[in-house]
């Protein structure tokens, strides 16, 4: 028998496990697999009771396709930036990963800069380009394209917000009134969680640990 | 019999009268048919049944699960929703535990089945509890990473089979959605999860393995243009691995492995596409180095395998003088294209006449190696061929009436041509298995 026969028939195995082996398999299976679930559950709690906090406001959105079972979609302010009025990096792609720094006016956050690391000091939240739409004529008229009008469409992983099933309308319409705000937890890598939201200024879900 | 189903009722009695027939034709002995009769007798029948509904239930019990997500449980307190998560989880992997050392291995396999589906259900409503919904690629590679994990630790079939689809649907997510592409990270996952099918010996994972890694090639093609590659040096490209595809098949099914006769097939199938394609005119092509470099790593590979092949004797030499032939075609444009040129017109009837030449090589070659499959695809591709000229041109040069009452004729006289030439082929392919 060749070398490389020797090396098939090594590989081939259908008999099936032994039922102590498999027995212990499996439980092993199941174990990282819940150890891997509860690193979930643990990971967002520590961000929720632990992170900094912000408010961000929510934009009224089309609403033709944003109600979706029992989520709300949720687009914020800062989810459309535009390059040129920020400070920080600029020429940002579609993929790349990008840290908004956020500075408060009136109680909620806003952007205020634009950076391709994490930041060493201040407020800042972690997102995703998901388009860069280039430079172009501002209106139909303009032959000329607008140089300084890069804008950025941002997602940060706060863009839904699941809730009881046949409340989503109700929610769906004080976020097109403007009257909703959104209460997010920071980590210290800026990845972000929503832990609340606000009506009119007023907690009205906050999301327990347990 | 009694507790049969109908249609193995059905069979039985078809097959008790064939065998009295076969009998008195001489074909089969009587001693031989009276075996053919006991064994039937002793098949525990229907006994597949119950077990392909307990699968089916299992899957069905997942899909529940899948769709509590969608229903209301904002009532119940977090912690109690997460204790119904790990519970459940937990109770399906005991039952396969408790079932399999019963020795009911069947339904062990249903258990392990719902238990892939809970833990992805779980990923699903613990991203939903905490408003996690960026990560969907994330969550099924999650999913599908358990599934593989646990169908090796339980060298389940059922689990390798829902891996599969897992895994597809997870680099279809990356690919399309994502936009990553091409998804290479899918490769390894694949490839772990075709290993344990080769260990398990499985002729469906077979299929799984490369029908998903066909379809994996195909979404991520268009990622390429991140390297500047055009439809031509996709088609190309594509053309190398299908040939590698085959070659390795053809290797490993004179190995003994009935993974390589399944490759074979999947990589003639691919390759006889691809070629059909090669006539289409709206193939562009740039001199891109990448390009050149990987056709010609392709070729140096394909070449060794053409080699270990030719050494284990695996071709005539019709065979080998074909897949050289192919090779060289492939390999080719990677040495004689400079710049940003079209150079490889196969539009102007070269084309046809290749692919004429390869359905007829390919017929010969299932002839030679006694493989009905490839002389039935070698069939099928000239036909293929012969309507698409008939196609092209015919219309082109008759006016319509004439057309269609000389296109009936000819396609009349070439089915009834090409049915005596195939009967004879595959008469020969008997006569060459009998041998």
């Amino acid at each position: 028998m060749s070398f490389i026969d020797e090396q098939i028939k090594g590989l081939q195995a259908p008999a099936p496990r032994a039922p102590g082996t498999f027995a212990l398999a499996v439980a092993a299976i199941f174990l990282a697999q819940a150890l891997f679930l509860g690193a979930m559950i643990w990971d967002r709690m520590m961000l929720l009771r632990s992170g900094t906090e912000v408010t961000l406001a929510i934009e009224p959105v089309d609403p033709r396709d944003l109600f979706r079972g029992d989520y709300v979609v949720l687009t914020y302010d800062i989810s459309r930036l535009e390059e040129s009025k920020l400070a920080g990096d600029n020429d940002f792609k579609e993929g790349d990963t990008v840290w908004v720094t956020l500075e408060e006016q009136g109680g909620l956050w806003q952007a205020a800069a634009l950076h391709r690391k994490a930041p060493s000091e201040g407020t800042f939240i972690q997102g995703r380009v998901d388009y860069a739409i280039g430079a172009r004529p501002r209106t139909v008229e303009e032959d000329e394209p607008c140089e300084n009008c890069r804008m950025l469409t941002l997602s940060y992983g706060i863009e839904s917000y699941f809730v009881p099933e046949g409340t989503g309308w109700d929610l769906e319409e004080q976020r097109n009134e403007n009257r909703l705000a959104a209460r997010i937890a920071l980590g210290s890598d800026g990845e972000a969680a929503i832990k609340g939201l606000l009506l009119d200024g007023e907690l009205i879900y906050e999301e327990p640990l347990f | 019999m009694d507790g049969w189903p109908f249609w193995k009722r059905l069979y039985q009695k078809q097959i008790n009268r064939d065998l009295d027939i076969w009998v008195t034709k001489g074909w089969v002995t009587q001693q031989n048919a009276e075996a053919i009769r006991r064994s039937l007798e002793n098949e525990d029948g229907g006994s597949r049944l119950p077990l392909v509904l307990s699968l089916l239930g299992a899957a069905l019990l997942g899909l529940a699960a899948l769709s509590f997500v969608a229903a209301n449980w904002a009532e119940m307190p977090k912690l109690l929703r997460l204790l119904i998560l790990f519970a459940s989880l937990g109770a399906a992997y005991g039952a396969a535990i408790w079932l399999y050392l019963k020795k009911h291995t069947g339904f062990a396999e249903a258990a392990l089945l719902l238990a892939t589906l809970l833990f992805g259900a779980n990923i699903m409503l613990i991203a939903q509890m905490y408003h996690l919904a960026s990560d969907y690629t994330g969550g099924l590679f999650a999913w599908s990473l358990g599934a593989l994990a646990l169908a090796w630790a339980a060298k389940s079939r059922a689990v390798l089979a829902g891996s599969f689809v897992l895994l597809f649907i997870w680099t279809g997510t990356a690919s399309l959605d994502a936009g990553i592409s091409p998804h290479w990270t899918y490769i390894p996952a694949w490839a772990a999860a075709t290993l344990l099918g080769f260990r398990l010996q499985w002729t469906p994972s077979y299929h799984l393995s490369l029908l998903s890694f066909f379809g994996w090639l195909l979404m991520g093609l268009e990622g390429f243009d991140n390297y500047h590659w055009d439809s031509g040096n996709l088609l190309f490209f594509a053309l190398a691995i299908a040939l590698t595809v085959w070659l390795k098949g053809r290797l490993g099914g004179e190995l003994g492995l009935r993974m390589g006769r399944v490759a074979e097939a999947y990589g003639a199938i691919v390759t006889g596409i691809l070629l059909f394609a090669l006539q289409f005119d709206e193939l562009d092509f740039t001199g891109e180095m990448s390009w050149r470099l990987t056709l010609l790593a392709f070729g140096a590979f394909n070449v060794a395998l053409l080699f270990f092949c030719a050494m284990r004797r695996a071709f005539t030499m019709t065979g080998l003088a074909g897949f050289g032939a192919l090779l060289a075609l492939t390999v080719l444009p990677a040495i004689i294209t400079s710049g940003e040129t079209n150079y490889l017109d196969m539009t102007t009837g070269m084309g046809g006449i290749l692919y004429f030449a390869f359905a007829i090589w390919l017929i010969f070659l299932g002839t030679q190696s006694a493989s009905r499959f490839l002389v039935n695809l070698g069939f099928t591709a000239f036909a293929a061929e012969a309507f698409y000229i008939y196609a092209e041109t015919l219309g082109t040069l008759l006016d319509t009436a004439l057309f269609f009452a000389l296109g009936g004729i000819l396609l009349i006289a070439g089915s009834w041509a090409l049915n005596r030439w195939r009967k004879k082929m595959l008469a020969e392919t008997g006569k060459g298995e009998a041998q």
